[in-house]
């Protein structure tokens, strides 16, 4: 299966239905890549202007903003994630395992 | 051997193409001790024959090369040709320039050298052949058939027809094997027990067949033609000879709920039993794992009622020699229990399809007893948990079938045309009832089969979906099916009311070891192994031994009865004469040399080295030595290459003729 | 508790984010069971579903990374309570042992010794190393009024060649260790079924979807609580269960209790010291 979607992501394959998913997985790669672990926020931040800038539909942006309250009334909103010391080594990984041949 | 002839063949263009076929006839006639040496066009053609015939009487040859094809096509034409011209059979060898050499290379000069190397070899080993003689063996004119299925029982009619005694071994308490339980037969929706009881009474009274019911294969001894069977009677507590099958012993009898064996559990039957009416023998059987009587002394409510006196709780197993000539294997299937438990590490178990955990997932035999006449239900489709009609059913193909990830790599060959049966079936009892299909193929390849699916469809309306199932779940007494139709690409899920599901065929259970008491090949599914797919369908690789049925291969009725009377023609062959010849190029031991150290006697595969003692006139002991039966060797040669005091030898393939070869080449 | 337990501990970026209910959950829980949590030191995300989807290379070599952190804190087993953490580990695990040289290839990647040859444990498998009769023992407070559903979800089992855990077509492990507590159990028919995993913000609908089967099928079945061992079945059934509920016009009220709520409880732990009023849906809405 994950064989596919890497062919079709090389391809420019991607169904429409699935650009925001797409979207999402990228922008979470991109956040672990800066911080070794996951920023929830920052990601939510990403992830939500992207799809914005692509579908121009300001309602996404807006959805599920009524959580944030919610989630930090119990505790589940972290403004900074826990700090990786050695981030650069995450950075090393992702640079040996995106060149040339992925297999 | 100092007057060989050789015989060049051009075989048409297949060995002249490459191979000079005058030119090697020309320097082979050179070498020493060849008399004659000749070449034509088609050496195997009646003219080619008659050639090799004239020129063994002209030029008083004592020995014969062919030089042509493979000795697996000719060597028999060639050895019959000697033997009508005078020369004895074995003194004729043929050296291979056709696969070994013209078929393989291209260089001519390179390739023509080559076939006069390889003649070479052949007149060397001639120049050492001896005159061999047929080993007659003496045959005892009596046949064994394993199992009493339709197979077993068309293999015996037909031997017992023929004029020969039939000794038939059957581990139920009645023949009949699957087809006494099924329903109606495809393609014709004949009534199973219909065409087949009138074969299992004509068994049961045949003057020349000795039924041994409830009874099993215990060890076998001997070789073809002079084979020992001991059988094991297992106990029925019941004096076959005394009964009357009159039935009051299971009317009375207070047990009623066990288990059928013969309804796959789809029904009940009391602890003395007959597994169903039409039984062959007619005659009770009673299963001591519940009995009262056998296990606490109680109840022997049977015993009172029963008028003939033929009830006996003291029954015992016993043991009975049988001396036949020949076996006739036919052990018939079981299907693959798709519940989690299973006999083989490597089988898992389909337990997404809920078998054993919703009672209305049943397999493709249960829902044969569920439908037929004589059933758990008398004939009505009735649902396990609660007996309403199921108005929708869902049927399954190849469950275990054609699975390399969890189940068995092979078709199972009966189950898209039994399904398509039983979707009709269905049908002609449940008029607005739908069937559903789930299929990846239709395999339909007999004669009427393909129609027969058709009808299925166009008639009654089945629905066929090609695709799996992925899972089966209950919901409020409904199954719920989740499939999917590929042909449309949708997912698909049918509540359904019943689920058949068309489980894979294996072998019976007990094939591994009886084929090792038979010493015969099986596969890794417990097939067992014909001698050649193609033209020894229902030979065995060992002498005297045939095969027929599912115990070979999943097949249906009008196959293995076919099979059944093919094995039942080879059976005849071999009883034609009172006596069997056999190849007499086995092994043989020099007495003299052998130091009885017995190493031969554990590595023959076929068992066919026996331990003896030499003893003078007067029975005084000189020695002990090893000795090849002559019946049961088949000239493999291990023996020779084990043992460390070169007394074994192979005839006609001697030590001193292969060294001869080799040396001829350097 | 005879002899303190210490293992490995891997909570993953889920535990530490918004999912940090569950790690409260089970430090206590594990905590009156006498279990030392050592966490590995300086660990990375695993990459999740983001890595396996788009970068094979990437997907090994993030948890590989992790394996070859805990060994060098010397960790013979290793308990990630999230379960595509602990799958990671182990398809990497499995990897590494098909030889082939990638085990040398991924200690250069991921610039640390690799041997592959530790314990990967789920929580479900940290109770059944505690033994269920010690557990069943140590019960103060057993649960009878609960009726739970027990949810694997789809990584507790499957793949079935990787984490070699339960029967995946019929599991029934998590349900032992409920009636070792005292608590009833159904038999249901989505104990396996996916909940939509990381899906929540790409396809919320897809995950709407899905939690809605399973949270109408658990109640059909008789169930007055949802039992998880996963961070992301949680969110998928109590965070967003309003928004099933709104989208289904239904009312579901179901409980999502976290496996070591329930251990905690049980044990004589009060809700709060679990984190259990930190839930979307509590036992006072429904």
């Amino acid at each position: 299966m994950d064989a596919l979607r890497e062919i079709s992501l090389a391809e420019g394959l991607v169904a429409p239905s699935q650009k925001p998913v797409v979207a999402f997985q990228q922008a979470f790669l991109d956040n672990i890549r800066r911080n070794g672990r996951l920023a929830e926020l920052e990601l939510i931040a990403q992830f939500k202007t992207a799809v914005f800038f692509r579908t121009g539909r300001p309602g996404f942006l807006f959805k599920d903003a009524g959580l944030a309250p919610q989630m930090s009334k119990r505790k589940k909103l972290h403004l900074l994630p826990g700090k990786v010391r050695d981030r650069k080594v995450v950075e090393r990984i992702f640079a040996k395992c995106s060149n040339g041949a992925q297999k | 051997m100092s007057r060989i002839g050789i015989f060049t063949c051009w075989c048409g263009e297949n060995i002249a193409r490459t191979v000079d076929v005058n030119e090697v006839a020309k320097q082979i006639g050179e070498m020493p001790g060849v008399r004659c040496s000749v070449e034509y066009k088609y050496m195997c053609s009646d003219p080619g024959q008659a050639m090799v015939r004239e020129k063994i009487v002209s030029e008083k040859l004592d020995g014969v090369v062919v030089a042509s094809c493979s000795p697996h096509m000719h060597l028999k034409t060639f050895r019959k040709a000697a033997q009508a011209a005078g020369l004895n059979p074995y003194l004729v060898e043929m050296a291979n320039i056709r696969e070994h050499c013209s078929w393989v290379h291209h260089d001519r000069a390179l390739a023509t050298a080559k076939a006069v190397d390889i003649i070479r070899l052949s007149v060397e080993k001639v120049r050492n052949n001896t005159a061999l003689e047929p080993i007659r063996v003496p045959v005892t004119r009596r046949a064994l058939v394993i199992g009493g299925g339709v197979a077993g029982i068309q293999a015996a009619l037909d031997i017992a027809d023929a004029g020969y005694e039939v000794v038939m071994v059957e581990r139920e308490p009645s023949i009949g094997g699957k087809m006494a339980g099924l329903s109606e037969t495809f393609p014709t929706l004949d009534c199973s027990q219909c065409i087949l009881t009138p074969r299992m009474v004509e068994v049961g009274q045949h003057p020349r067949i000795k039924l041994y019911s409830y009874s099993e294969v215990e060890a076998v001894d001997g070789f073809v033609g002079n084979f020992k069977i001991t059988i094991r009677q297992k106990a029925r507590f019941v004096d076959t000879a005394k009964c009357t099958g009159c039935g009051e012993c299971w009317n009375v009898c207070p047990l009623k709920k066990n288990p059928s064996e013969f309804d796959f559990a789809m029904g009940m039957r009391p602890a003395i039993y007959i597994p169903f009416p039409q039984a062959v023998p007619a005659r009770p059987v009673i299963d001591k794992k519940v009995c009262a009587a056998l296990i606490r002394n109680g109840c022997k409510l049977c015993e009172k009622k029963c008028k003939a006196e033929a009830i006996n709780f003291k029954d015992q197993d016993k043991l009975v020699e049988e001396k036949v000539g020949t076996v006739v294997v036919a052990t018939g299937y079981k299907l693959y229990n798709i519940a989690k438990e299973q006999d083989k590490a490597w089988l898992t178990g389909y337990g997404e399809y809920g078998y054993g955990k919703y009672k209305d997932v049943i397999d493709s035999l249960q829902f044969e007893r569920l439908v037929s006449a004589s059933g758990p239900t008398a004939g009505v489709l009735k649902r396990p948990s609660d007996g309403t009609i199921p108005q929708n059913v869902v049927f399954i193909s190849c469950v275990g079938s054609r699975d390399n990830a969890k189940g068995l790599p092979y078709c199972s060959k009966i189950c898209c045309m039994y399904t398509a049966k039983h979707a009709m079936l269905y049908k002609h009892k449940v008029h607005d009832g739908q069937a559903h299909v789930f299929y990846m193929d239709i395999r339909a390849g007999g004669k009427g089969y393909d129609e027969f699916v058709r009808r299925a469809i166009e008639q009654d309306g089945a629905k066929y979906y090609r695709g799996r199932v992925s899972k089966i779940t209950e919901e409020k007494g409904k199954l719920i099916v989740r499939g999917a139709d590929t042909l449309a690409s949708v997912p698909v899920t049918i509540e359904a009311d019943l689920v058949v599901l068309a489980a894979a065929m294996r072998p019976a259970d007990g094939i591994e070891e009886l084929a090792q008491k038979l010493n015969i090949g099986y596969d890794e599914f417990g097939f067992l192994l014909e001698s050649h797919p193609k033209l020894r369908p229902v030979e065995t690789n060992t002498a005297g031994i045939f095969i027929a049925g599912a115990c070979h291969a999943p097949k249906d009725i009008p196959e293995s009865v076919a099979q059944a009377s093919a094995a039942a023609s080879k059976v005849q062959v071999m009883l034609a004469a009172d006596e069997l010849t056999r190849e007499p190029e086995i092994a043989a031991i020099n007495e003299q040399t052998c130091a009885a150290c017995f190493t031969c006697v554990q590595t023959c595969p076929y068992h066919a080295i026996e331990k003896t003692e030499l003893k003078t006139g007067r029975g005084a002991f000189i020695k002990r030595t090893a000795r090849v039966n002559p019946g049961l060797c088949m000239g493999c040669g291990t023996c020779v290459s084990v043992c460390p005091s070169k007394s074994a030898d192979l005839l006609g393939f001697t030590e001193q003729q292969i060294y001869a070869e080799v040396e001829s080449l350097a | 508790m005879s002899g303190q337990m210490k293992i490995g501990y891997y909570p993953g970026c889920a535990l530490h984010g918004s999912s940090n209910d569950y790690e409260q959950s089970l430090r206590a829980c594990l905590g009156v069971l006498d279990v030392q949590l050592q966490e590995v030191k300086d660990w990375i995300c695993c990459g999740a579903t983001a890595a396996h989807a788009l970068n094979h290379k990437l997907s090994l070599a993030l948890p590989a990374r992790n394996l070859a952190l805990a060994e060098r804190d010397g960790h013979k087993q290793l308990f990630a309570p999230c379960p595509l953490c602990s799958m990671q580990l182990l398809k990497v695990q499995k990897a590494v042992a098909g030889g082939d040289g990638l085990r040398a290839e991924l200690a250069q990647i991921v610039e640390a010794d690799l041997r592959g040859d530790g314990q990967i444990l789920n929580l479900i498998q940290v109770f059944q190393t505690i033994g269920l009769d010690k557990l069943k023992a140590a019960v103060k407070e057993p649960l009878k009024s609960f009726t739970a559903a027990c949810y694997y979800g789809c990584l507790l089992t499957r793949p079935p060649e990787v984490v070699h855990f339960d029967d995946f077509e019929q599991p029934k492990s998590m349900e032992a260790v409920l009636a070792a507590l005292g608590a009833k159990t159904v038999e249901w028919n989505y104990k396996t079924e996916c909940c939509g995993a990381g899906m929540t913000m790409a396809s919320e609908g897809t995950v709407l979807d899905l939690a809605h089967k399973i949270l109408a099928n658990a109640t059909a079945h008789g169930a007055n609580c949802v039992v998880v061992a996963c961070p992301m079945c949680h969110v998928n059934l109590d965070m967003k269960q309003a928004a099933v509920e709104q989208r289904y016009s239904e009312k579901l009220g179901m409980v999502i209790y976290y496996l070591s709520d329930l251990v905690g409880l049980a044990l004589g732990l009060k809700p709060e010291q679990l984190g259990i009023d930190r839930h979307f849906v509590t036992k006072a809405q429904s």
